[in-house]
């Protein structure tokens, strides 16, 4: 193990407020509710370009779901309710209700709910019923395996989006192989995700470009091609750098990702580990990397 | 807070205690609650003639009815909140009109259990008469939410004109169960009686056993829907055990009654010849 407090950086990520909503996808096996939940997050990588981050949360056993069948936790988030909502409608149309033997339940209670089952029973074509239990409707809408259950409403949170781990090596591989084992101990924190591939993202972005109709574009900073040409926040023996982007349920859960992520990555060939933030202006989450070790030991 | 009302004795007269629900004598003194009135065989009475009150502190808040006996008309009539309950038997119109709290009767239960009821839970743990969750007598409606079970056998026209709402019957059930269901679910796991679902128009009822359905009724093959699993872990919370065949195999579908809408469904698992 590396000398961890050597290669973290003494800054913070920068979180922000996202609206947040967690589904429970179950089917008749296991494979089937990943299956589902890996088609209802697909291309929800980042809110850049499709308003949307999407991920997995977690595997769940028969009794931690409505209808005693497997299951899968997914979380999605997005900037606004109003957008959420209508990733929502979408996902669950487009993505679960054709998956085979699938159903798909609400998994946050809040208090600000949104009506997805309630619009999606027209798919029904009016043979679509509904079914109240424990004070929760839940509509079904019959398909050729059966019949598609899912709850009328979706609870909508305040989660936490923007927190992030930078790492940075000498060498490539060695640098993704930290990357990737901060990604899979990320994904053992519960309420958490990390909406890129694999956890890993190799395109860090800035707010804004050159062109005028580009809103987000590449960080030169940490490109090591342009160290030569920009201000680099890259040391001359760095040759690659893996963000890892981390949004949660609460502050707390992406505070103990981040962590997680931390210890993970501490790994030979990892130079530093570092945190991208925008001088505090533009979230109210300061994650500081050295109070997180701190605060959450191993 | 624990009060308890011991029936003295009504003499065979029947004692209505329509008027008498944990969520309004909770907050009252001894004194005053004897001084509530009842009805018994239709004059009117202070409860204190005919009941002892007992007042005792306890981490649950709930009025206790010992000694009950099936001459006890409307307990719980009209509930909205609190806990009451019933030890020994009682007659009909308990727990009608219910729209929140909780009901236990340790003992059989009259007919009318549940009538109109629209919320909180009603169990009784014996049998009940007929019309159990059905509609007042005269009105078309019957239950339109809570949930009512009945760890015994119950009566004819059970849930008959039901609109919303959970209906488990632990044992068999009388004939015309779910007559006239406009919608909601009864779970009956022992035998269902004749005419069964005649004219419901949707809703489900799910059986154990039944023998062959009204003629509106048509076989939609085996159904293993995901609704009914989860109407099931919701019910094993409460303690209830299922038919063995019904964690083995799933059960036969039928829809109808398309002589009216046809919209509603029965779920059997066996069909008696």
């Amino acid at each position: 193990m590396h000398d961890q407090v050597a290669l973290i950086d003494d800054t913070f990520a920068e979180a922000f407020p996202m609206a947040v909503s967690r589904l429970v996808i179950t089917a008749d096996s296991p494979r089937l509710a990943f299956q589902a939940a890996q088609a209802a997050t697909g291309l929800a990588i980042s809110i850049i370009g499709c308003a949307c981050e999407a991920g997995l949360d977690g595997a769940l056993s028969p009794d931690q779901t409505p209808d005693g069948r497997p299951g899968q936790a997914v979380l999605l988030f997005s900037y606004s309710a109003e957008k959420l909502e209508e990733h929502l409608f979408l996902r669950i149309g487009q993505a679960i209700l054709p998956s085979a033997t699938s159903a798909c339940f609400n998994g946050l209670h809040a208090e600000k709910t949104v009506k997805i089952g309630g619009r999606l029973r027209y798919f029904g074509d009016g043979y679509q019923s509904s079914k109240v239990l424990d004070e929760r409707r839940y509509w079904r809408i019959p398909v050729a395996d059966g019949e598609f259950v899912l709850d009328e409403s979706y609870g909508l949170g305040q989660g936490v989006g923007g927190g992030n781990l930078i790492v940075l090596g000498s060498e490539r591989e060695a640098v993704l192989e930290a990357a990737e084992a901060a990604a899979a101990a990320i994904d053992a924190i519960p309420g958490v995700i990390a909406p890129f591939p694999g956890g890993v993202c190799r395109s860090p972005s800035k707010p804004g470009s050159r062109y005028k109709n580009v809103s987000a574009s590449t960080n030169e900073a940490f490109c090591p091609t342009l160290r030569s040409r920009t201000a680099t926040q890259l040391s001359p023996d760095v040759k690659a750098a893996y963000e890892l982007v981390i949004d949660g349920l609460s502050e707390d859960a992406v505070g103990q990702a981040m962590a997680a992520g931390m210890r993970a990555a501490s790994k030979p060939g990892v130079m530093q580990i570092t945190a991208g933030n925008y001088g505090g202006k533009l979230g109210p989450y300061h994650l500081h990397l050295l109070k997180l070790l701190e605060k959450y030991p191993r | 807070m624990r009060i308890e009302l011991e029936l003295l004795s009504s003499g065979n007269l029947p004692v209505d205690l329509g008027m008498v629900r944990p969520s309004k004598i909770l907050s009252l003194s001894p004194g005053e609650i004897e001084k509530l009135t009842v009805l018994v065989a239709g004059c009117t009475y202070e409860l204190g003639e005919h009941f002892k009150v007992f007042h005792s502190e306890s981490s649950v808040d709930e009025v206790v009815l010992l000694g009950a006996t099936r001459w006890i008309v409307s307990a719980g009539r009209g509930m909205d909140a609190g806990r009451l309950a019933i030890h020994g038997e009682t007659g009909p119109f308990t727990g009608a009109e219910m729209s929140g709290g909780e009901l236990e009767v340790f003992g059989d239960a009259g007919d009318c259990v549940g009538v109109a009821m629209h919320g909180g839970m009603l169990r009784v743990h014996g049998n009940a008469g007929n019309w159990c969750g059905s509609a007042q007598p005269g009105r078309a409606k019957g239950m339109t939410g809570g949930t009512l079970i009945v760890d015994g056998n119950v009566g004819a026209e059970t849930g008959a004109g039901m609109r919303r709402g959970l209906l488990i019957i632990g044992g068999d059930s009388g004939e015309a169960t779910g007559v006239g269901l406009l919608a909601g679910t009864i779970l009956c796991l022992g035998r269902l009686g004749a005419g069964a679902g005649v004219e419901m128009k949707r809703g489900s009822l799910v059986a154990d056993s039944s023998r062959a359905l009204p003629a509106g009724f048509h076989p939609a093959g085996d159904a293993d829907p995901e609704w009914l699993r989860m109407y099931l872990i919701s019910g094993r919370r409460l303690g209830l055990r299922y038919p063995q065949s019904w964690e083995q195999r799933p059960p036969k579908r039928f829809t109808g009654d398309h002589l009216v809408l046809g919209k509603g469904e029965v779920l059997v698992y066996d069909i008696l010849e």
